[in-house]
């Protein structure tokens, strides 16, 4: 048989079901209005859920959550085991053609799976916070020193808890989150806010390729631009150290905030930065080999130094860009799509939380603190 | 290009219209590779909702001279080769009777038969076949959806082509 003929009957196999017409309308009138996460339930996911929870009730059963997990989280904030994890979550309502939707802030009980909605008390400032069209997207952090939901990422909060930054327009403000007094602390240029890290507040400048670092201090106001080494997107940052690297260079780029000096690791392959550890250790997602490295390996590693990465899973929904990754003492806690959560710590390897069966949650659930 | 730089800025900034009119024309592409890797119309229909969703969601992840076709095939290729991975339930489908259908009619009879040798290739080689073959795909485009250099897709074709012979054939002698 020749090749044409092979192919022709390979392609009239597959041409017995026609696109449905409705299918293009269908699929955008059901994305939600904002560019979030949003809930897909499957049998593969409500099966997923049930081995989930058998995976927690077993640990606690053999006493792991209770020895295992001691470990590098600041002293203001003891390791809470998983077994009395209530673990700070957020979402949105079903979407509607046309209406907006609140978020809606609260705990998930690890143990018996049941989300709690926050008390309205301690919802202050998400309550002005409604789905936006932001290019970068909401953010809703729990703030534990304070005892408050606010509406930034949790790295945008003082150590103290008492204060926090925000981006508006260009411009970073500063506001107290006991009274509520708000001021500019940088006008204009700012591309991205990225951490409040050892009483400095860093925040990226630039644009396209070549983006830089600058710091201001909040009790000043003074600012100060960083020379950089090579060209980065800066985008990820930990309590200690920012993280930058050029596309596709190999290498990423360290600054450290306590000592003030820039070091470079180099990598043996293509990654995406998604997050940090406890530690302040770069969470990568490998690329897959080929000509555009357009997609990911799905691979997630822990960097350890310099051409130096634990591999700690590969999950193909573990990607770069818009998963939230939250350190908590010896874990990570990665927002999954579709209701889903991943768990890593150094003992259970990868763990999959999926809630898509949990009728109790918000749609697009993503995980806003570590374990309280 | 520049347009498409344009409702991309639109469509990240929250605009459904300019997400429709980026990802819309690729709906079509999406279902015909979605089926030809699953051969399911409902599970196609939801791979390609499944990847508009995260498409929708992602869209900081494209880059600077990037296509939005490569880059949307890539995202439903990937949601398929997921079901795939994840159908435990294909194997009741499969052993479903195809031959003891009351009046089989060749045409889909054979059909089933091809789409059955279909399923046993991996999610590579088959992923390589539909984009080229079903949906359209030149080389080069396959290989940006794949992530692989093109030399890669040729030999995925071919060996894909050279494992579906030998069945193709035995249909061939039976039905003619």
């Amino acid at each position: 048989m020749n090749d044409d003929l092979l192919i022709r009957r390979i392609a009239a196999s597959l041409d017995v079901a026609p696109l449905d017409p409705s299918l293009r309308h269908r699929v955008m009138s059901s994305l939600p209005l904002a560019r979030h996460r949003a809930g897909r339930i499957n049998w593969a996911q409500a099966i997923a859920v049930g081995l989930a929870i058998a995976v927690i009730v077993g640990m606690v059963a053999i006493g792991y959550f209770r020895s295992g997990l001691r470990g590098s989280q600041p002293a203001s904030h003891p390791p809470v085991p998983l077994s009395e994890c209530r673990l700070p979550v957020y979402g949105f309502g079903i979407y509607q053609a046309g209406q907006q939707s609140d978020y809606e802030v609260g705990f998930l009980d690890l143990s018996t799976q049941i989300f709690t909605p926050a008390a309205s008390s301690t919802t202050g400032p998400v309550d002005h916070l409604r789905i936006s069209s932001s290019l970068d997207g909401v953010h809703i952090a729990y703030d534990r020193v304070a005892g408050m939901w606010l509406p930034v990422k949790s790295e945008w909060i003082a150590n103290d808890g008492l204060s926090y930054v925000y981006m508006s327009g260009t411009d970073i403000h500063l506001k107290d989150v006991r009274t509520g007094f708000d001021r500019t602390l940088v006008r204009s240029g700012v591309v991205r806010l990225l951490v409040w890290s050892n009483g400095k507040v860093y925040y990226s400048t630039g644009g396209g390729y070549s983006v830089g670092l600058a710091e201001v201090d909040p009790r000043t106001g003074k600012s100060h631009d960083f020379s950089v080494p090579q060209l980065s997107e800066w985008w990820i940052a930990s309590q200690d150290a920012i993280w930058g690297s050029a596309y596709y260079s190999g290498h990423l780029t360290r600054y450290d905030t306590s000592t003030g000096t820039f070091s470079t690791w180099t990598l043996d392959r293509l990654v995406d930065i998604i997050g940090v550890d406890s530690s302040g250790r770069p969470v990568v997602v490998q690329r897959a080999e080929g000509t555009d490295h357009s997609t990911t390996s799905g691979q997630v590693m822990i960097m350890r130094g310099s051409g130096d990465g634990e591999a700690i899973g590969g999950k193909d929904d573990i990607l770069s860009a818009d998963t939230t990754v939250i350190a908590d003492g010896d874990r990570i806690w990665f927002s999954g799509t579709g209701q889903r959560i991943w768990l890593y710590s150094p003992t259970t390897g990868l763990l999959l939380l999926d809630q898509s069966a949990n009728a109790s949650l918000p749609n697009g659930l993503v995980i806003a603190g570590g374990c309280v | 290009m520049d347009e498409e730089l344009a409702l991309l800025e639109r469509a990240r900034s929250g605009d459904r219209e300019a997400f429709d009119a980026l990802v819309g024309p690729l709906i079509e592409p999406g279902y015909r590779l979605a089926f030809g890797m699953l051969h399911d119309r409902e599970s196609a229909e939801d791979a390609v909702q499944e990847a508009a969703f995260r498409a929708w969601v992602r869209l900081e992840n494209v880059r600077p001279g990037w296509s939005m076709r490569p880059w949307f095939l890539g995202i439903v290729a990937n949601q398929c080769r997921n079901t795939r991975r994840g159908r435990w339930w294909s194997v009741v489908k499969l052993s479903a009777p195809w031959r003891t259908v009351a009046s089989p009619e060749d045409q889909i009879v054979r059909g089933a038969d091809l789409r059955r040798a279909l399923r046993r290739l991996s999610s590579d080689r088959l992923e390589a076949l539909v984009l080229h073959y079903y949906v359209g795909l030149s080389l080069d485009e396959v290989a940006a959806v794949a992530g692989v250099p093109t030399g890669t897709v040729k030999s995925r074709i071919y060996r894909a082509l050279e494992q579906l012979r030998p069945q193709v054939e035995q249909i061939s002698e039976v039905f003619g």
